[in-house]
C-alpha cells in the first residue's frame, strides 16, 4: 500500500520538491557568497567579531524557507484531495482510510525531513570551509526550530486543508499562525536550545493530526 | 441480526470469488437499507427510507434536485453518517466496510471525478496495484477507442473523455457492486447512449449488481430493472420497472362542471390542472378512475388514458415544480 501511494503523492509533489530543492539551493548559495563577499570587503577577524558578539546572523536568508516548503506540500498534496471532494477516491480504495491519510502525511513529512536534512548537511559542509565548528554548529542548532516550523507548518496545512468546514479552517488558521510564531521567537543565538527537544515532541504529535480532519471528512460534518 | 457462518459456495454467482464468506449467507440483496433518516441541521432530508437492491439487478434512483439521492449514495459509501437508520453493502455496515468489501465495490463519483493529475497509464498503474481480480484489458480497449496523447493528463480531456476513462478503471476492477452517481452528468448524447448500452450489456453477462442515479430518466429507461423514486417528502415509489411502467398510468379529461376539488389520496398519486384540462396520474384502472371521478361529483369528457415514457411518469409522480 506505501508504495502505490507514494507512487501517487509524488506525481504530486514532485514538480514542487525540484522548485523548492532548487530554491533552497539558491539560498544556500546566496547565504555563502555574501559570506564570501563580506569575508573580502571586512577582515575576517571584524566579520567574526560580529558574528559572535553582536548576534549577526550571516543565515538569516534561510529563515522563511522551510515554513514556505511547507506550505507548498501540503498545498500540492491535499487542495487536489478537497477539490470536488476527489478524498472520496481515496478512501474508497480497498484499505483502511486512516492508514492511507496516515502514509499521505507519512510521505509529505518525509519528503520535507529528507529535504532538511540534505539542506542542513550542505550548510554545515560548507559552513565549515568558512569558520569554526562552534560557530557552524550554533548557527544550525538556531536553524533547527525553522525546519521543525516547517515540519508543523506542513501538519497543521494539511489539517486545515482537509477541513470539511469553512469557519473551523479560519480558526484553525489563526492557531497555526499563532502557535508558528512561536519557533520564530527570540533572534539570539542557541534561544531555543533548552526546548528543542519540547518542540521535537511536539512537531511529531501533531504529524498526525491530519486524521482528525479526514475523520470529519469521512463522517460528512456540516456544522 | 448478523449470523456469521462458513459455507462453501462454490456456485453462488453472488460470491464467485470466494469460496467461502463469513458474513452473511450468499445474498439476495447485495444493499439493504434499513429505516434511513438525515437532516441537515433542521432540514429533513428524508425518513424511515427503505429499499433493497437484488444482486445482479441494476436499479435506478431517481428524484428531483434536493431530494436525497447523493445523500444516499455518502451513506453507501460511508462518507456520511445517517442520524438513523443503516445500510448493509455485500452483507456488511456502510460505516464499516472492510477492504475486502469495498474493492468488491465500484464506484462512480458524481462528476467522473478522477485523479486527474494523472494520465491513462498512471491512474491504471495506481489503482491496479490494489485490486487482485484487475483485469487491463478491458480498459485498454476502451482507451484505445479515445483520441488523446500518450502523456495526456485527465484534466485536460473532454467531459466524454474523463467518463470512458472512469467507466474503463470500473470495468477493470471487475467488481460486484456497481454505484455510480448521475452517470450522465456532462456527456453528449453520444457518450451517454454508450454508456449506457456497455452498462447494460455487461450488467446482464456478468450479473453485476448495478446502483444509478441519473437526471436524464430516457437513459434510465433503457438500462434498470428496478426504481426508486424520491420525493420531497421521502421514497414516493419502489418496484420493478415493468411494474412500474405497466401499473402507473395517466388519464387526461376535459372537466365540464365549473371549479374541482382534485386531492392525493389513495386513487390519485398526483394531478394536474390548466384550467378546463385535467391530467390524473394513478396506479388504478380506467374503471376505477372513472368511478372515482364520477362519485367526487366530477363530471368529465373526453377521458382517455395517455402512453407515457419514463420520463413522463417521473414528472407524473413527482410533480412539476
Amino acid at each position: 500500500m506505501i508504495k502505490n501511494i507514494f507512487y501517487k503523492e509524488w506525481l504530486k509533489i514532485r514538480w514542487a520538491y525540484l522548485a523548492r530543492g532548487l530554491l533552497f539551493a539558491g539560498a544556500i548559495i546566496y547565504v555563502f557568497a555574501s559570506v564570501g563577499h563580506s569575508y573580502k570587503f571586512y577582515e575576517a577577524a571584524s566579520y567574526w567579531y560580529n558574528i559572535i558578539f553582536r548576534g549577526v546572523k550571516f543565515y538569516t536568508t534561510l529563515r522563511y524557507l522551510p515554513l514556505l516548503a511547507g506550505l507548498v506540500v501540503a498545498a500540492v498534496q491535499f487542495v487536489p484531495e478537497i477539490q470536488r471532494k476527489r478524498i472520496k477516491l481515496t478512501f474508497h480504495l480497498p484499505v483502511d482510510e486512516y492508514n492511507v491519510l496516515l502514509v499521505m502525511a507519512g510521505i509529505g513529512f518525509v519528503s520535507l525531513l529528507a529535504m532538511f536534512g540534505v539542506y542542513s548537511l550542505v550548510f554545515l559542509l560548507v559552513g565549515y570551509t568558512y569558520f569554526p565548528a562552534e560557530i557552524v554548529h550554533s548557527a544550525f542548532l538556531t536553524m533547527v526550530p525553522w525546519y521543525l516550523l516547517g515540519l508543523t507548518t506542513y501538519s497543521l496545512a494539511s489539517y486545515v486543508i482537509l477541513e470539511p468546514l469553512w469557519k473551523r479552517r479560519i480558526f484553525y488558521i489563526l492557531f497555526a499562525v499563532g502557535f508558528g510564531k512561536l519557533f520564530l521567537y527570540g533572534w539570539f543565538y542557541n534561544i531555543y536550545d533548552r526546548v528543542l527537544i519540547g518542540m521535537l515532541i511536539l512537531t511529531i504529535l501533531l504529524s498526525v493530526s491530519v486524521i482528525y480532519s479526514g475523520h470529519r471528512f469521512k463522517k460528512g460534518v456540516f456544522k | 441480526m448478523l449470523v456469521i457462518y462458513r459455507i462453501v459456495c462454490e456456485n453462488c454467482l453472488c460470491c464467485k470469488h470466494s469460496k467461502h464468506i463469513t458474513k452473511r449467507k450468499c445474498m439476495e440483496y447485495a444493499v439493504e437499507c434499513r429505516n434511513l433518516t438525515h437532516y441537515y441541521g433542521d432540514k429533513k432530508v428524508y425518513e424511515n427510507m427503505s429499499f433493497n437492491i437484488k444482486t445482479g439487478s441494476i436499479l435506478g434512483l431517481l428524484g428531483k434536485n434536493g431530494t436525497g439521492k447523493t445523500t444516499t449514495i455518502n451513506i453507501l459509501n460511508g462518507f456520511l453518517e445517517p442520524k438513523a437508520g443503516e445500510c448493509f453493502i455485500l452483507g456488511e455496515n456502510s460505516q464499516y466496510l472492510s477492504p475486502e468489501t469495498k474493492s468488491k465495490v465500484g464506484f462512480l463519483l458524481e462528476g467522473h471525478i478522477q485523479y486527474d493529475f494523472m494520465n491513462i497509464y498512471q491512474i491504471e498503474k495506481f489503482y491496479s496495484q490494489f485490486y487482485p481480480q484487475w483485469k487491463k484489458e478491458p480498459y485498454y480497449e476502451l482507451m484505445s477507442k479515445l483520441k488523446i496523447t500518450e502523456k495526456q493528463k485527465i484534466s485536460t480531456m473532454s467531459c466524454g473523455q474523463q467518463s470512458q476513462v472512469a467507466l474503463g478503471l470500473i470495468l477493470a476492477q471487475d467488481p460486484d457492486l456497481m454505484i455510480m452517481d448521475d452517470f450522465s452528468m456532462g456527456l453528449d448524447p453520444g457518450y451517454r447512449r454508450l454508456f449506457v448500452e456497455f452498462l447494460a450489456e455487461y450488467g446482464k453477462a456478468e450479473n453485476k449488481t448495478i446502483f444509478v442515479t441519473s437526471h436524464i430518466i430516457q437513459d434510465m429507461e433503457r438500462l434498470i430493472d428496478d426504481v426508486v423514486i424520491m420525493g420531497y417528502e421521502g421514497v414516493l415509489h419502489s418496484s420493478s420497472m415493468d411494474y412500474f411502467m405497466n401499473h402507473f398510468r395517466q388519464y387526461d379529461f376535459q372537466v365540464k362542471n365549473g371549479p374541482v376539488n382534485l386531492t392525493k389520496d389513495d386513487v390519485i398519486t398526483n394531478y394536474d390542472r390548466v384550467k378546463n384540462h385535467a391530467s390524473v396520474y394513478s396506479f388504478k384502472s380506467p374503471e376505477d378512475v372513472k368511478k372515482y371521478l364520477k362519485d367526487k361529483g366530477i363530471a368529465y369528457d373526453n377521458f382517455r388514458e395517455v402512453p407515457m415514457t419514463l420520463e413522463d411518469a417521473f414528472i407524473g409522480i413527482t410533480g412539476k415544480y
